[in-house]
């Protein structure tokens, strides 16, 4: 609660627009870049999606931001800003206390983030130990876990666990942001809707802001305001999800939606994106990779590469309320479909 | 017309512990003709992959038979019946030896049935078998360690191809790759489907891909087959309550089409299914009836429904996924 009287209560000085900002963000493991210059801005009450395939550096940018990054990884930005607080210059015992009080972590998979030897419910206590405990529980559907003081993890559901685990991170300590790490990608389709469902109440309950990190874009298209496509450690478009799933800008953002079974006629063959063997991606991935190399990372795969994209890097454009790191992003998109 | 592959009421239970018992599959019946391709699609612990090795043969069923081409399926199985029916398994990195090449495992199933007469036909059959499921023939000589997830799933597809089939089961073919993987993975299936004639009996829990892969689906719940009929016809207007939450459940990549809906329950446990039908506890639509009877599948044309309301159940936008 110290840090909320420290940055000014927002009675008298109504917070800035952005929650969070990031700036050119770079995280290198032992010299490998896994995240290449990410800027992006998460309003209070929004919900950001982060999509991209396995490896794009979804994870790493979330590791950043919450200061959780393993040993030998090294960050550079040009600011990390939380709420007017620039969190790279705190001192860490500063950040600890941000983390455990203002930002809170879903994790992806629920039962590996309890301990497996100690009863769900004293778990829960050791984060929360007020008597409202119970109306925190009734609030999501979850009150019958109070009848269970007993009952370990794995006497529990996946879902019930994700559901639990939101209501540590989200109600009880409501955090000003809360960062999502594919929650629903180990649940069912039923009980996915029911976490979502939770995690939309919650924000329009409490209002925190929600870094959303995923690979499934039909999530995306249901939950969030706006969303940014990764590829090779590079944000490569970023705008309001309207705006991405009806006129995609990046060649990347419109292959992964071309991929997309729900968006093709029954039976047709899928939009496949290009360059998809190990050689392909690991080269693509690899000019990603290497620190100053020339050229966009998704031009070895990329169907409207031209020569300019194998020499130089494309740096962030602002189209209306898009920003795509593309060379071609200016020209229209139906020029483009048919290569 | 013989099917290809029947399951014929087809049941299988497995101890628990404690004289317990998980009702894994209950009862379950359906036929594969050759070219169409099922869709089993269910939440996790319905039995649909206990479905998937019971009809490759790789578990006897408690009660009920499994017949290959009109065979019954089973552990005196000759092998031209087994050859008939090949398997690709959801995680293709456990699927494959990693100390043997690919071009090894690819020509197994070549050498188990005696389909080559000699190493280099064998190692040809290989190198068509790679090219068929779009992988360089010199792919034979690695390991699968340097291949990538999407390019393995591949392997297992040639591997299974080895044998010549008439059907594959699949059971989760794309769930463990990455969106642009999926997609051609699922493209490779359908080619190979129009080329080759052949059927498919597709697991999943992805009901985009079901939709888009299936001719004909079987939704389950708890063991049981809840509805099963023509794919168009269940995904467009589904009759089962839970078919209907089950798709409702699906979200939609568009955000002009928010669909979320407040969904209440879990899948209850197999050990202890609920009596009469066992959605019923989960289900909106629930009557006294319901909780006492088991409700048998009942055909409508060549739509079939386990529920005792069916037709009293108001069609409504639920399913329009």
């Amino acid at each position: 609660m110290n840090d909320r009287q420290a940055t000014g209560s927002p009675v008298t000085d109504p917070p800035p627009a952005d929650l969070l900002t990031v700036s050119d963000l770079h995280v290198d493991y032992a010299g490998r870049p896994a995240v290449r210059g990410v800027s992006l801005s998460l309003r209070r009450g929004e919900i950001l999606g982060l999509v991209g395939e396995s490896g794009s550096g979804k994870s790493t940018l979330c590791s950043a931001i919450t200061g959780v990054l393993p040993a030998g990884a090294r960050v550079r930005a040009a600011g990390l800003r939380f709420d007017g607080r620039e969190l790279t210059e705190l001192p860490p015992e500063d950040m600890r206390r941000i983390r455990a009080s203002r930002i809170g972590v879903v994790p992806q998979r629920p039962m590996t983030s309890l301990s497996p030897s100690t009863p769900v419910l004293r778990q829960m206590r050791w984060y929360h130990d007020g008597h409202d405990l119970a109306d925190l529980l009734a609030q999501v559907g979850l009150r019958a876990v109070l009848d269970r003081p007993r009952d370990h993890p794995h006497r529990f559901s996946g879902g019930q666990l994700q559901r639990l685990l939101i209501v540590l991170a989200a109600l009880a300590r409501q955090p000003d942001l809360l960062i999502a790490d594919e929650p629903t990608t180990t649940l069912d389709a039923t009980v996915q809707a029911q976490v979502l469902r939770l995690l939309l109440d919650l924000r329009d309950r409490l209002g925190p802001a929600i870094l959303y990190v995923t690979h499934d874009l039909a999530v995306v298209a249901q939950i969030c305001d706006r969303v940014g496509v990764m590829y090779a450690g590079r944000l490569v478009e970023s705008g309001p999800v309207s705006q991405i799933f009806t006129a995609p800008r990046h060649p990347y953002t419109r292959a992964l939606l071309a991929a997309l079974p729900a968006r093709t006629e029954r039976g047709r063959r899928l939009g496949a994106m290009p360059g998809h063997t190990v050689a392909e991606v690991t080269l693509s991935r690899e000019r990603g990779a290497r620190a100053g190399s020339a050229g966009c990372a998704f031009a070895p795969r990329c169907p409207v590469v031209l020569a300019r994209c194998h020499e130089e890097e494309p740096t962030p454009i602002t189209m209306g309320t898009d920003v795509v790191r593309c060379h071609r992003a200016g020209e229209t998109p139906e020029a483009e479909e048919d290569a | 017309m013989t099917p290809v592959l029947e399951l014929d009421h087809v049941t299988r239970r497995f101890p628990a512990g404690r004289r317990q018992t998980v009702h894994a599959v209950e009862d379950v019946s359906f036929r594969i003709d050759p070219g169409e391709t099922l869709a089993i699609v269910g939440e996790s612990g319905c039995g649909k992959s206990t479905v998937a090795r019971l009809a490759v043969g790789l578990l006897p069923p408690t009660r009920g038979a499994v017949r290959i081409g009109g065979v019954p399926a089973g552990t005196r199985m000759d092998r031209e019946t087994r050859r008939q029916v090949q398997f690709v398994s959801q995680n293709p990195w456990s699927a494959l030896n990693p100390r043997k090449t690919i071009g090894h495992s690819v020509g197994q199933p070549l050498a188990v049935h005696g389909l080559c007469r000699s190493a280099a036909e064998r190692a040809e059959r290989v190198a068509e078998l790679l090219e068929q499921v779009g992988l360089p023939a010199h792919y034979a000589a690695r390991r699968p360690g340097g291949v990538s997830g999407g390019e393995l799933q591949r392997v297992t597809v040639a591997r299974a191809l080895a044998a010549r089939p008439r059907a594959i089961v699949l059971d989760e073919p794309t769930a463990s790759l990455d969106v642009g993987v999926k997609a051609t993975v699922v493209n490779l299936l359908l080619d190979l489907r129009s080329a080759l004639g052949l059927a498919y009996v597709l697991i999943t829990h992805e009901l985009d891909i079901a939709r888009h892969l299936a001719t004909r689906v079987a939704v389950m719940y708890l063991g049981r087959i809840v509805e099963q009929g023509p794919a168009d016809e269940v995904f467009s207007a589904p009759r089962h309550p839970y078919t209907r939450m089950l798709l409702a459940a699906v979200p939609v990549p568009d955000p002009a089409r928010r669909n979320l809906v407040a969904l209440s329950g879990e899948v209850p446990s197999a050990v202890h299914p609920p009596p009469g039908c066992a959605f019923h506890p989960r289900c909106p639509y629930v009557e006294d009836a319901c909780r006492e009877a088991v409700p048998r599948l009942i055909a409508v044309g060549d739509r079939h429904s386990a529920c005792l309301r069916d037709g009293e159940i108001p069609a409504d936008a639920a399913g329009g996924a």
